[in-house]
């Protein structure tokens, strides 16, 4: 029962996240393939799924903080090149906080769920 | 078919009535209405360039230059499915980084009173949608981490309540919604100016403030809580309240009725956050 809430959360949010991050672009005025988008925060998801599986492994709540904030980071990292040169430069930050949240909640589900 | 429909950023109406004033009540604000198509009700009447069909007071605010698809051109059918493509929103999103900051800063200053006249000719639905996603995002976490916390310190059995996000979720995407379109409809019927958008935008960053008051209500001082429920909801409420009532005095003698239920409802609001979210029973 609760396993199912919760797969249905983490894919929701990323499914739902991923379209209306690329809408988001467009609508500021950006320009970028819709698909080519979905792809690509997909795949910069790739880090915290590393996160996630030692998470899995480890039980420690701090280590898990640990490991989430550097997989995190790295995910952004990821990310920034593409979503930044798709916008207007005065529109960077707007266009990259979006992102930077659906990854920090992405973690905070790693963290929360055992 | 015209070339309007093909081009994304080509809004302007290719038509019959020629739009002569229209330039003119591009930066229109909120007291200055116009055309409106009840009756007269103490609200003066400017009625510029005669050839001009009545056009609802809303739809010059929420539509920058003439391109609202009308019944009565030929993309009547496109006019209607035009809604659903990205284009049609465009104009709310233009916005830049230091437009959204200056916004922000602009909502924690409660007794200002000019957030609508910076907002009248650019009202913007980024700030409303991202706010309400940073917060729901913020009181699922807070509230999770704060019944952890309360869990852990009395070693009782924690689980992660999923429930948090899809009510806070509700709770907020529902409030921005309903309320600004319930505001609007009362507004109309008193016909006192408004826009539909501007109410969005308005009640959107209205909101920034709870994102900060949910950081300090990680404090487990029941009375602190309380206090941080209260100033954040007075000032929201004082917010909304005073950039609402600086433009609907013409609506006649229940504007204080109108603007003290939006007030009271805004600290309702605050209220029921701070009960679901950070009364904590162990």
């Amino acid at each position: 029962m609760f396993q199912s809430e919760v797969f249905a959360v983490a894919f929701a949010l990323l499914a739902a996240g991923a379209v209306i991050l690329t809408l988001n672009v467009l609508l500021l005025g950006g320009h970028i393939i819709f698909f080519q988008s979905l792809s690509l925060l997909g795949y910069c998801l790739f880090p915290l799924d590393v996160g996630a599986l030692i998470c899995m492994m480890e039980g420690n709540v701090i280590l898990k903080m640990i490991v989430v904030s550097v997989t995190l980071a790295w995910s952004s990292w990821a990310a920034y090149p593409f979503m930044s040169s798709a916008v207007n430069p005065s529109r960077k930050a707007l266009a990259l906080y979006p992102v930077f949240l659906m990854y920090v909640s992405v973690g905070f589900l790693i963290i929360a769920i055992d | 078919m015209s070339g309007g429909y093909t081009s994304i950023d080509n809004q302007k109406v290719s038509g019959s009535v020629p739009a002569v004033s229209d330039p003119g009540r591009i930066p229109v604000q909120f007291t200055d209405s116009g055309l409106q198509t009840f009756p007269p009700s103490g609200v003066q009447g400017k009625i510029s360039g005669g050839a001009q069909p009545p056009r609802d007071a809303d739809d010059s605010f929420s539509r920058p230059v003439g391109g609202s698809p009308r019944g009565s051109e030929e993309s009547q059918g496109g006019g209607w499915l035009h809604k659903f493509t990205v284009a049609a929103y465009k104009p709310y999103f233009d916005v830049d980084t230091s437009d959204v900051l200056d916004r922000l800063k602009e909502s924690l200053y409660p007794f200002r009173g000019t957030f609508t006249e910076k907002t009248a000719t650019n009202p913007d639905l980024y700030g409303p949608f991202w706010i309400c996603t940073t917060l729901i995002f913020v009181a699922a976490s807070i509230g999770t981490f704060v019944t952890y916390i309360a869990h852990k310190l009395r070693d009782k059995e924690w689980n992660y309540d999923i429930n948090l996000i899809t009510w806070s979720a509700g709770v907020f995407y529902g409030y921005v919604t309903l309320v600004p379109l319930v505001l609007f409809v009362i507004l109309k019927y008193f016909s006192a100016p408004s826009g539909l958008v501007q109410l969005f935008c308005l009640y959107g960053y209205s909101l920034f403030i709870f994102i900060p008051a949910m950081c300090l209500s990680v404090v487990p001082l029941e009375i602190f809580r309380w206090i941080i429920a209260g100033v954040a909801g007075f000032m929201s409420a004082t917010f909304v309240a005073l950039n609402l009532k600086a433009h609907i005095t013409s609506a006649g003698e229940s504007w204080f009725l109108i603007v003290a239920s939006i007030f009271l409802l805004q600290l309702a609001l605050s209220v029921v956050l701070k009960l679901y979210l950070f009364t904590v029973s162990v």
